[in-house]
């Protein structure tokens, strides 16, 4: 028999009149600081549960900013894998903390920044899978940062004074110019 | 918030897990509760319906891989049915399908379990 949920949709209960300032929206300040003028910027609390959110807010500027919904959907996907590494593995359950998200459209790419203050690790120091042997060994987990490269145009990850910043670029039209020589 | 949702029926030894939402490292532990449940019921015969999953991560896809050896040592398996494009892509990145079968129905999938 197939199992009913009975989960009553929620509505909002903010039927009191009157637009609601709320602190705790997305930050889109527009000031020059680390990623440049022009980028939205988003910090949430690292937390599984919110992101969804950042998956959101990402996915909407890169729809908007013209890419098409496969690449979207990389997109997507690549920064919530690094956002998952940053709650698990840079925080951990013992020292939660902010992630910050930027992102910038250009005329030739989608430019996406994850910050945080946690635990920093060597990014060059992660092997990559081999798929086959992986498979075949049954392996659970450590596949966010193979994703990441594979979504991703150009994944860099640095640490400098307890922030760690990892950066992705994807290029519209699929691929960094700069690698199409092969 | 209500965005993931799983359900469960008996479809003959068939253990039937329909899958709703996203797929994250939010919702992860609570699929890899339902299964943990079905493995321990010794319900080694899974199917797993995507046809309502709009999004998984490799945290999703880690507790596929985290109960196939399990159920299989026991002559079942975990077969994947009805995926939309978008999942099927990550299961196709990361050579997936040739660990699990995917299959287009879920009727197809129970049609598979009823061979063996």
């Amino acid at each position: 028999m197939p199992s009913r949920s009975s989960k009553k949709r929620k509505t909002p209960t903010d039927a009191s009149g009157g637009p609601s300032k709320r602190g705790t929206g997305p930050l889109r300040a527009g000031s020059p600081a680390a990623s440049g003028r022009g980028a939205a910027r988003l910090r949430v609390p690292g937390l599984t549960g919110r992101l969804e959110e950042i998956r959101a807010f990402v996915s909407g500027i890169a729809r908007r900013s013209g890419f098409v919904e496969e690449e979207v959907n990389k997109i997507e996907l690549a920064v919530d894998e690094a956002c998952s590494n940053v709650i698990e593995h840079a925080y951990g359950e013992e020292r939660p903390g902010d992630i910050d998200v930027s992102v910038r459209a250009d005329r030739d790419r989608l430019t996406v920044t994850v910050s945080d203050n946690g635990k920093s690790f060597r990014f060059d120091g992660v092997p990559v899978p081999d798929m086959k042997q992986y498979l075949s060994e049954l392996r659970v987990g450590g596949l966010g940062i193979y994703l990441m490269r594979m979504l991703m145009d150009d994944v860099t990850y640095r640490s400098r004074a307890g922030r760690n910043e990892l950066r992705m670029v994807k290029y519209r039209g699929g691929g960094n110019p700069a690698r199409k020589k092969d | 918030m209500d965005r993931f949702e799983i359900a469960t029926r008996q479809a003959g030894a068939v253990s039937v897990v329909s899958l709703r939402g996203y797929l994250d490292a939010h919702t992860a532990p609570e699929f890899e509760q339902v299964l943990q449940t079905l493995v321990d019921e010794k319900h080694v015969r899974i199917v797993v319906n995507c046809s309502g999953l709009n999004y998984i991560s490799s945290a999703g896809l880690g507790v596929f891989m985290g109960f196939i050896e399990n159920v299989r040592s026991q002559n079942g398996d975990i077969k994947l049915a009805e995926l939309t494009d978008k999942v099927f892509r990550v299961f196709d990145l990361l050579g997936f399908p040739v660990l699990f079968e995917i299959l287009k129905r879920e009727e197809d999938a129970l049609a598979k379990f009823e061979k063996t």
